[in-house]
């Protein structure tokens, strides 16, 4: 009468039906997708010159070789080139041993992922680690102490730059840049359909409701415009915070007054009028993939890491030309975005940004108008108390964001990330060089 | 006595101290976890409390660009996502608690097979119901459950809008999903230490099967039941990831269960490390210290349900 006593027969029947489906399961999953571990193999020749422009050229290469774990044979998924520069890197000779602490926002972090281990290969006494946890927690990282660099989305606003350490000099380094589409599911509809800041601004407010508003025909030829749909818009968003939305919700708030005055812009969690927040790029991916007639802002690394996966739209910059994201209309975005030099001083960081640099650019036929950087961020002086690096470490550090600004660049075309103009390149040098420890510039030669 | 048997004494009575002093350190220490948790969750909070009082927990209003933090929309939505959950979960694993202990065809074998798969649901991670739902549960429920529902019940309006799968209503059947394991296998430790006098009685006065379970064994064990039930929405209050990616995430307060909302844990997932400014930074504390509080607040009520509920029997969790 004992219903406790377990029986033998029982466990062991439940033990073998789960150790079935994990095997069966692991067996679906390895059938259906031959990729396992990637390992990622660097080979620099430093031959010589050409730093790089907007379409940038190639000087060594940097193969991504796919291995699977069930020892068939390595099919390349993706290549990258990279270029060595004449900026002279440590590259030559091997950095002292030590470890770099940096820790920033979730935009660039695959782009960061390649760069570490990249880097880690060709200096392999250094250790380098990221800490992906927003923007947010980079710049408070940064200001109490904890990273060698910090990283973030979005120049510290003023309240942040009043909260760092007093006397202290935060140098902010743009290393990348990237842009926001709109990408839509509307089933039937191949072209891409043409939006400005405007329209997208009473889309996503919930003022535009239908697909075939008036106000959405008008941009797009008479052929296009007479097959789009009476559909409701389903509108996606992010639901975490991230730089991909400061950026496309500060272009919103650009372009419409309304957004402006009732949501603004901001990377943490905004009140989105109407609409369902999907968490992380591929949960925005896969929320529009999976609903007709939905539109969403994503971020460009997504399409170009999945191409025709999802249809996108063109933006209107202010030249008047719808503009087709890629990789170079950023590049030329944010190259007219530094045109005038970066900000020098704090208060001008607090208000810079490549999309406000660029709304008004009448000039600019080419650019892409929601464009943004990433930034770096590293104090002036490291042998600061508030900066808690070492003279190791800053070597190593400022080692490392050299050869992310120069030869790291072309490592970000195959993960989507446009490379940096060569005046942004300029000015990021620069602005390392007169990186100081105990008063002697850390990095020499450049 | 003897000087050894002296000895003796005193070392076990030593031991006895140190034992004693143990395991009340460790009791307090806990308390003391506790105490120091709520504490800092106020203080790092304590901007936002100025600033917003009691709006921040009755007010409606997110807007950043005002720099306003109300967090009642997410509230309703964490009690309607684990009231759901609680509503479908409940009944399934009390259902499979009652078959467990009660069925008597198959063997034991069978018995304990079906327990331990039905417990495996429990070591699935969060994360994988997440993202299972966001694939597979939720266009589901936007292409078949949810139409259905509303041309059935559609003139309710806890189910007006338009169904679209991430909403209030997935959320909660990813929840009750997640604490049917919890309930079904405390209900059936339960069910199964209901004495077997019990049962017998009954069927000697000729009860069928469902009056024995109905009148005898459930009323027996229905503090240790309600025990299980609180476990469960301790758990569905507290779940992040599951319910993140189908929520739909909307900061709006949700006028049906059929449109997007908001939980406190995934506003804390979505906001942690974006935040710029410190009233946000204090407003996301308040939100973590509103969670926490609800937490206590339902095992407190719990606890006092169960001890006015067994105030007479004998028996009790």
């Amino acid at each position: 009468m004992n219903f406790y006593k377990t029986g033998t027969s029982g466990t062991t029947i439940g033990l073998v039906v789960v150790l079935v489906v994990i095997v069966l399961a692991a067996g679906a999953y390895i059938a259906l997708n031959p990729g396992g571990t990637k390992t990622v193999t660097a080979t620099s020749t430093a031959t010589s010159t050409a730093t790089s422009t907007a379409t940038s050229t190639s000087l060594g290469t940097l193969t991504a070789t796919v291995s699977t774990t069930a020892t068939t044979t390595a099919t390349t998924v993706s290549t990258a080139t990279t270029t060595a520069t004449t900026v002279s890197t440590a590259t030559s000779s091997l950095l002292p041993s030590g470890s770099v602490n940096g820790g920033g926002g979730t935009l660039v972090y695959p782009l960061m992922q390649a760069w570490i281990n990249t880097y880690q290969y060709l200096q392999p006494n250094i250790q380098i680690s990221y800490a992906a946890l927003g923007s947010g927690k980079g710049i408070s990282g940064i200001t109490a102490g904890l990273y060698n660099f910090g990283e973030s989305d979005a120049p510290l606003t003023a309240a942040q730059y009043s909260a760092l350490p007093s006397g202290s000099n935060l140098l902010t380094i743009p290393v990348s840049d990237s842009g926001v589409i709109p990408a839509y599911n509307l089933p039937g509809i191949t072209a891409h359909l043409n939006f400005t800041g405007n329209v997208l601004a009473e889309i996503f407010y919930g003022t535009i409701t239908n697909w075939n508003d008036p106000r959405i025909a008008a941009l797009q030829s008479p052929s296009v415009a007479s097959t789009l749909p009476s559909n409701p818009i389903q509108v996606y968003h992010r639901s975490d915070g991230s730089g991909t939305m400061y950026g496309f919700t500060q272009y919103l708030s650009d372009s419409n007054k309304t957004w402006a005055e009732n949501v603004g812009y901001s990377t943490g969690v905004l009140n989105w009028p109407v609409g369902v927040g999907c968490l992380h790029n591929a949960g925005v991916a896969q929320c529009i993939s999976g609903n007709q007639y939905s539109i969403g802002p994503l971020e460009i690394a997504y399409e170009i890491a999945n191409p025709g996966q999802i249809n996108y739209g063109a933006v209107k910059n202010a030249a008047g030309h719808f503009v087709l994201a890629n990789l170079t209309n950023i590049a030329l975005a944010v190259g007219a975005g530094v045109r005038n030099g970066l900000p020098s001083t704090d208060a001008q960081w607090s208000s810079f940004s490549v999309i406000q640099q660029t709304f008004n650019d009448t000039a600019d036929t080419q650019i892409y108008p929601i464009a943004t950087f990433t930034y770096a961020l590293v104090y002036q002086d490291l042998s600061a108390s508030y900066a808690a690096t070492t003279q190791v470490q800053a070597l190593d550090t400022l080692s490392f964001l050299q050869w992310v600004v120069n030869s790291g660049q072309a490592t970000g075309a195959y993960l989507g990330y446009a490379p940096l103009p060569a005046s942004a390149v300029t000015l990021d040098n620069q602005l390392l060089a007169s990186i100081t420890y105990n008063g002697t510039p850390v990095l020499t030669g450049s | 006595m003897t000087a050894s048997q002296k000895g003796k004494r005193s070392s076990r009575s030593r031991g006895d101290l140190v034992l004693k002093s143990v395991v009340g350190a460790a009791a307090i220490g806990v308390i003391a976890l506790l105490a120091g948790l709520g504490i800092e969750l106020a203080y790092s909070s304590r901007l936002s409390i100025s600033t917003f009082g009691l709006s921040f927990i009755f007010g409606s209003t997110w807007a950043p660009i005002h720099s306003i933090y109300n967090a009642f929309p997410f509230l309703v939505g964490t009690l309607a996502t684990s009231g759901i959950g609680l509503l479908l979960g409940v009944p399934m694993g009390l259902g499979i608690a009652i078959f467990l202990s009660e069925n008597r065809r198959g063997g034991r074998a069978l018995n304990t097979t079906l327990g331990s798969l039905v417990e495996l649901l429990a070591a699935v991670p969060s994360v994988i119901y997440g993202l299972w739902g966001l694939f597979v549960l939720v266009p589901f429920m936007a292409h078949f459950v949810e139409p259905g529902l509303k041309s059935v019940l559609g003139f309710l309006p806890i189910f007006s809008g338009t169904p679209i799968g991430t909403d209030l209503l997935t959320a909660g059947v990813i929840l009750a999903i997640m604490i049917i394991p919890t309930i079904s296998a405390v209900s059936r430790d339960v069910l199964n230490a209901v004495p077997n006098s019990q049962r017998e009685a009954m069927y000697s006065l000729g009860a069928t099967d469902w009056e024995v379970i109905r009148k005898s064994v459930l009323p027996y064990a229905r503090s240790g039941i309600f025990g299980a039930i609180i476990l469960g929405l301790g758990r569905a209050v507290g779940e992040t990831m599951a319910v993140t990616f189908v929520v739909g995430n909307n900061t709006n307060l949700p006028h049906s269960l059929l449109s997007p909302g908001y939980t406190l844990t995934s506003l804390i997932v979505n906001q942690l490390g974006a935040t710029t400014d410190p009233l946000a930074d204090a407003a996301l504390v308040e939100v973590s210290l509103l969670l926490f509080l609800l937490a206590l607040v339902i095992n407190f009520v719990a606890r006092g349900l169960v001890w006015r509920m067994t105030r007479k029997t004998k028996f009790r969790i």
